[in-house]
């Protein structure tokens, strides 16, 4: 059953948070909240998790809710290094080796006066 | 970290590429969108190069960057509420909430729910949750005491931890059985 509600090709369609207004050449970090998706199934599996969960503790006492927050707490701690580490995973956009080149170079120029960057000190 | 060559030099440079990947997914995490993420680590490797000389030897390379990022970010972040005269923040709530779709299972995103957060309670979360900075780097990147952190970083995961509950039993009760339902 839980094989099957993960294959849901319900969740197929997919349209992530700000996706709408990302121009196509925003598709690196616009596909990894396309995977992000794959985060929907933890949530699924989550629940199918927390469903039981409410059973069995339910017998021992515990307030489902509280059950379910504690599962939610570890699933947090996952989702987020997730989310983090697949972006430190792609690779360097052009854009920044190119303006790294063009600093090393002096190519741009730096206004005198430019403040110095806030907290830096 | 080398520093021998000074502002603008190979090692500089080095190091600097070797940061991007950390830059840009703390970026995305902070702001949510990956536009604005890219131009907040260009407009850091800038000021970094520029201001190479007061980063002091010896101290987190990554952390002096997110630094310079994050008051990038905030400082933006005032000028933008100022301009869009959004002060609690309700456009850019919108902005990141998935569409409704009625008739599907509507799964709080995580990435929305992260953005539902504070920002200083968002920021703390992804400095100690994500990065693997300490409590005193994140600290000192967001110019609070360690507990200050903790606190934030505590706050952070409840309130996540309820917005995401209160999707689960409200899938649970209604959509959610009856997904089951059509796979059984």
């Amino acid at each position: 059953m839980v094989n099957k509600t993960r294959n849901n090709p319900s969740r197929s369609v997919v349209v992530g948070p700000g996706q709408k207004e990302q121009s196509a050449d925003n598709d690196l970090l616009g596909k990894a909240f396309v995977r992000r998706e794959s985060g929907r199934r933890q949530n699924l599996a989550l629940m199918e998790r927390t469903g039981s969960a409410k059973f069995s503790d339910c017998s021992e006492g515990v307030p489902p809710r509280a059950a379910a927050v504690s599962l939610l707490g570890e699933h947090i701690g996952k989702e987020l290094r997730g989310l983090y580490a697949e972006v430190v995973a792609q690779p360097v956009p052009d854009r920044f080796l190119e303006l790294l080149n063009k600093l090393e170079a002096g190519a741009i120029y730096l206004e005198e006066g430019t403040p110095k960057p806030e907290g830096m000190d | 970290m080398t520093k021998e060559e000074g502002s603008g030099g190979t090692g500089m440079k080095a190091d600097l590429v070797s940061a991007i990947p950390a830059l840009r997914a703390f970026a995305v995490s902070l702001c949510g969108n990956s536009d604005r993420a890219d131009d907040l680590v260009q407009e850091t490797l800038v000021k970094a190069w520029v201001g190479m000389s007061s980063f002091t030897e010896g101290t987190n390379f990554t952390a002096w960057l997110f630094t310079i990022l994050r008051n990038i970010h905030y400082s933006d972040y005032r000028k933008r509420r100022r301009e869009t005269a959004d002060p609690d923040g309700l456009m850019a709530a919108r902005m990141v909430t998935p569409a409704a779709q009625p008739g599907h299972m509507d799964f709080l995103d995580f990435h929305a729910a992260l953005q539902k957060l504070p920002l200083d309670q968002r920021e703390a979360l992804i400095l100690i949750g994500a990065s693997g900075l300490s409590y005193d780097e994140a600290a000192a990147i967001c110019g609070c005491a360690a507990g200050t952190m903790k606190s934030r970083v505590n706050r952070a995961r409840n309130r996540l931890a309820e917005l995401l509950a209160l999707d689960v039993a409200r899938v649970g009760e209604g959509d959610f059985a009856k997904a089951r339902a059509d796979v059984d």
